[in-house]
């Protein structure tokens, strides 16, 4: 329990996958011009970043593994990824349609999240088991979805705010996750 | 319609069939290599913490678990002529991000040698563990060290997790050392 | 001849896929704290967005539109996992120190969006042309900030340490440092823009005036 708790704080916090690890920058420069846009974004790469690890895990370890393909992993978990999206962009078109509008093409863009990809591959080359690699799932989704929120305030605060021409616009967009990340980096000692 | 979807499956499959059996020629190729560079990387440093070793076998049967968050990756015994001669002990601990580092231990239960195979700290401080003068004053130090910073060794200035780190992987690495040396009854 | 060249010269500056469009930033900050690692994975992706787009163009019209999105991320999954096991088994310290972001090309958005938007829709020779000119607007933007990482970050300047250790300013080499540069980059990038757009906008000022006064004087 101990070490599940410790996966999930280095995951959500101490490496932190935008802000720490750099994953996911597109949806986090994208997707964050409003706190509602981000928590849509948040939550359903969340939800599919833990479905993947699920499904791709087991995939790896009776599947490939065993048959000594593991240099399909690549090709395989992405596939899969691909078609998690698929099924949840089918399940939202039914069951939520004004959202699965409102996000418009970003929702397919979530395949080519790194972070999802990124999980999958790590919860293989980390050598944790299935329970371990759900809950480094689920930590890295917190610490997105955290990221993702904190980031759209920060946005919605520098729209009033005095910032100079230079910077005006993306660019001061990099610097405040910078200072972000940096009081990220604070977590460091967290987890020895 | 189904007609449709046959078609569509079928040139699907054609495109996957064709990747799988480039990446499969390509891994062909790639994977002696692959796993010369890996064994090199595995024992290439051991002799640096075991000079006059003949060769290093990895252990299969023997049971330890670390009681610290330092994990013990494999033990090896060093084998000179016939005999047994030492260990050699690879451990991953937590530093400031985390380091993986070989111990060499010999008969006599003396540090025979200690090298940092990985480590990923901050430049400048943590990662100045690479630095000679802190990695080589392990060596000739008993294993039964308790590895106190600053009392039993040494530590990097201005990086106190990083050297904590470090004392708690001497320590582990130690003491997983000594125990398997025990379990085979010693030495030479 | 003209047209290949700029196709190429595009990806270059006036449509960077990083500066301007903005998109395949993931691996870009990750892997910019020393210049060989920046030059390895530009040169990586690269040759990955290369075979890519003339593979994907060449059978640009077997391709059926419907799943066109699944077999472009096997073509460009394959060549990913090529350059993977070629660097781990030819350039292993380079592939250790980049990690993880070597399989994660095959997510970098850069490919995906130039093999929908170009090469499914051009041929291979202008594709050839686009890739190299997106892959080295790439190589050269990530490069120039693992140059300024790695100089203040660890006083080294292409291998040479050129500021003494004890001096370096550790917040460049660690995340922080790395969005902070890319935003400066942004910003003189945009700066640059707009330089040039006054330019033109105060010559085509100029223009009209003359015009007018040409008129006037008839």
């Amino acid at each position: 329990m101990n070490d599940l708790v410790k996966i999930f704080i280095k995951s959500w916090l101490v490496d932190n996958v935008i802000l720490i690890q750099f994953l996911a920058l597109c949806p986090f420069i994208g997707m964050t011009s409003d706190t509602g846009k981000a928590t849509g974004m948040g939550v359903a790469t969340s939800f599919v970043m833990v479905l993947a690890t699920a499904v791709t895990w087991p995939l790896y370890h009776f599947v490939l593994q065993p048959l000594g393909l593991e240099f399909l992993e690549t090709l395989v978990f992405i596939l899969v990824i691909a078609a998690l999206v698929q099924l949840v962009e089918f399940y939202l078109k039914k069951s939520a349609p004004a959202l699965y509008s409102s996000m418009g093409v970003y929702l397919a863009l979530i395949t080519t999240n790194c972070a999802i990809l990124a999980v999958t591959l790590n919860s293989i080359s980390y050598g944790y088991n299935f329970i371990e690699s759900i809950v480094y799932a689920l930590g890295t989704a917190c610490g997105f979805l955290m990221s993702m929120v904190l980031m759209s305030g920060i946005r919605a605060r520098l729209k009033s705010a005095p910032v100079p021409n230079f910077v005006k616009g993306t660019p001061i967009l990099f610097v405040s996750a910078g200072l972000l990340s940096l009081a990220f980096g604070g977590f460091a000692g967290l987890i020895k | 319609m189904m007609k449709e979807m046959l078609k569509l499956g079928f040139v699907l499959a054609a495109f996957a069939a064709v990747a799988c059996v480039a990446l499969a020629l390509v891994n062909n190729v790639t994977a002696p290599t692959i796993a010369a560079v890996k064994e090199e990387k595995l024992y290439g440093g051991f002799r640096d913490v075991f000079s006059d070793a003949d060769s290093f076998k990895p252990v299969a049967d023997f049971e330890y678990t670390s009681s610290s968050a330092v994990t013990v990756d494999g033990i090896f015994s060093v084998i000179k002529g016939d005999k047994v001669a030492g260990v050699v002990v690879q451990v991953t601990g937590p530093t400031y991000d985390k380091a993986t580092v070989i111990v060499g231990i010999d008969g006599k239960k003396v540090i025979s040698g200690v090298k940092i195979l990985e480590i990923s700290d901050t430049p400048g401080f943590g990662q100045r563990a690479t630095e000679p003068q802190f990695y080589t004053q392990f060596a000739g130090k008993s294993a039964t060290s308790e590895f106190v910073p600053k009392v039993d060794f040494d530590a990097i200035s201005g990086a106190s997790i990083t050297t904590n780190g470090f004392a708690a992987i001497m320590k582990e690495a130690s003491a997983a050392g000594l125990r398997y040396l025990e379990s085979i009854g010693g030495a030479e | 001849m003209k047209k290949y060249w700029n196709i190429f010269v595009n990806g270059l500056l006036k449509e960077n896929p990083l500066l301007v469009i903005m998109i395949g930033l993931c691996s870009s900050l990750a892997v910019t704290t020393k210049v060989t690692n920046g030059l390895g994975m530009g040169l990586a992706m690269t040759f990955v967005l290369l075979m890519s787009e003339i593979i994907i163009s060449i059978f640009r019209k077997l391709i059926p539109d419907s799943i066109r999105i699944p077999i472009f991320i096997i073509v460009i999954a394959s060549f990913t996992t090529i350059v993977d096991l070629l660097m781990q088994a030819y350039l292993p310290s380079l592939s250790e120190a980049m990690g993880v972001f070597i399989p994660l090309i095959v997510v970098n958005c850069i490919i995906m969006g130039r093999v929908e938007s170009f090469a499914s829709k051009h041929g291979p020779l202008e594709s050839a042309c686009d890739a190299l000119g997106m892959g080295f607007g790439y190589l050269w933007v990530l490069c120039g900030i693992s140059l300024v990482r790695e100089l203040l970050g660890s006083g080294v300047f292409f291998g040479l340490q050129v500021i003494p250790e004890d001096s370096v300013i550790t917040f460049f080499a660690r995340a922080p440092g790395g969005f902070f540069v890319f935003g400066m980059f942004i910003a003189v990038t945009k700066a640059l823009k707009n330089v040039r757009a006054n330019r033109a906008l105060a010559q085509k000022s100029k223009k009209t005036v003359a015009q007018n006064n040409g008129e006037a004087a008839k």
